[in-house]
C-alpha cells in the first residue's frame, strides 16, 4: 500500500530548490543565528553556492576566537562543496589513527591543498537539492566545540533544516 | 569593543542593495569592521563570482588606508607624494578599484564597505549612499 507509506524527508522539502538564492541564504542565516543566540554561542556563519563562491555571511557580535572565524567559516563551507561531504567526515579522514584501513586515508597530505582554502575541520555541511546534487554549502566557526550538542556542526545543521518546511 | 555591530552592518547592506535594485543592477556588498575583518557579506543573484573577492578587497583596502579604494590607484603615480605606499606591507587584499569606502561614526573609522558588480562610478555611488546615514 504505497499511499500509506510515509513520505521521505527529502520529498517533503519544497520541490523547486535548485540553487541558493540570496533570500534563502538570509533565511538560513537567521535560523542559525536564532539557534546560536539561544544556545549562547555567537559565531561566524557562511553560505556559499555550488561554485564555492560566497552568497551571504554574518559574523555575530561577540563571537569567539578573534579575527579568524570569518575566513574559517567561509573555507569550511567551500570545502564541504568541493568534497561533496560533511566536514565531519573529512576530519575523520584526516585523523592519523585512520591511516591504512580507510581508502584514501593519507589526507594529511592535503593540508595545504587548494591554495590553503581546503578546511577539513567539523563545521561545514553541503546543501543538496532533491536529486542529491550539491547546490551549496554552510560553514560555521567560533563555537568552542566542532562536534556535539552545541557545536559548529549543529549551528550548520540548524541553517540547513530551515530549508525543510515544518 | 568592536564598534561595527551586526545591526549596523545589516542596515548598511540593506541600503546598498535597495540602491542597487533601484539602478537595476546586481552587486556584492561587503562590510568589514575596523580591523578589516569581514562582518557581513551579501551577493545579489546574477552578481558574478568575481565580485566576491573584489568587494571584500575594496572594503579591506578602504579600512587599511582609511581612504576610498580608488585613491590607491594614485599611489602608483610617480608625481604623487604617496608613490609606493601601495606596495608596502603584506597587502593580500589590496585593490586600486573604486567602490570601497571607509565608514566613519563619531569621528572614528568603524569599518569599511566594498561594492562590486557595476561600473566604478556605480559601485562608488552605491557605497556612498549606503553609508550616508551612519
Amino acid at each position: 500500500m504505497t499511499e500509506s507509506l510515509p513520505k521521505s524527508v527529502m520529498e517533503e522539502r519544497a520541490a523547486d530548490i535548485k540553487e541558493i538564492t540570496l533570500e534563502m541564504a538570509e533565511k538560513m542565516l537567521e535560523a542559525a543565528e536564532r539557534w546560536a543566540i539561544n544556545a549562547g554561542v555567537p559565531c561566524s556563519i557562511a553560505i556559499v553556492d555550488k561554485a564555492g563562491a560566497l552568497v551571504a555571511f554574518h559574523d555575530m557580535d561577540d563571537s569567539l576566537f578573534g579575527t579568524m572565524t570569518p575566513d574559517i567559516a567561509i573555507s569550511k563551507a567551500q570545502s564541504a562543496v568541493f568534497a561533496g561531504a560533511s566536514n565531519y567526515l573529512l576530519s575523520k579522514l584526516l585523523d592519523p589513527r585512520h591511516i591504512g584501513p580507510i581508502p584514501g586515508s593519507y589526507y594529511i597530505g592535503l593540508l595545504t591543498a587548494l591554495k590553503g582554502r581546503l578546511n577539513m575541520v567539523p563545521g561545514g555541511e553541503p546543501i543538496r537539492d532533491n536529486d542529491m546534487n550539491v547546490i551549496g554549502g554552510v560553514g560555521v566557526s567560533g563555537v568552542p566545540d566542532g562536534v556535539g550538542e552545541k557545536s559548529d556542526m549543529t549551528v550548520c545543521n540548524s541553517a540547513i533544516f530551515e530549508l525543510f518546511p515544518d | 569593543m568592536v564598534a561595527m555591530k551586526l545591526d549596523i552592518a545589516k542596515e548598511i547592506t540593506k541600503a546598498a542593495i535597495a540602491e542597487a535594485k533601484k539602478r537595476g543592477m546586481s552587486c556584492a556588498v561587503a562590510v568589514v569592521d575596523d580591523r578589516g575583518v569581514l562582518k557581513t557579506f551579501y551577493r545579489m543573484e546574477s552578481a558574478p563570482i568575481a565580485t566576491v573577492d573584489i568587494a571584500r578587497n575594496k572594503a579591506w583596502t578602504a579600512v587599511a588606508f582609511q581612504v576610498p579604494s580608488s585613491d590607491i590607484a594614485k599611489f602608483g603615480n610617480p608625481d604623487s607624494i604617496n608613490l609606493g605606499f601601495n606596495i608596502q606591507n603584506d597587502n593580500d587584499r589590496l585593490t586600486t578599484i573604486a567602490g570601497g569606502l571607509p565608514i566613519n561614526k563619531n569621528g572614528a573609522v568603524i569599518g569599511g564597505i566594498g561594492i562590486s558588480g557595476g561600473t566604478p562610478e556605480e559601485d562608488s555611488a552605491i557605497a556612498k549612499l549606503a553609508i550616508q546615514n551612519i
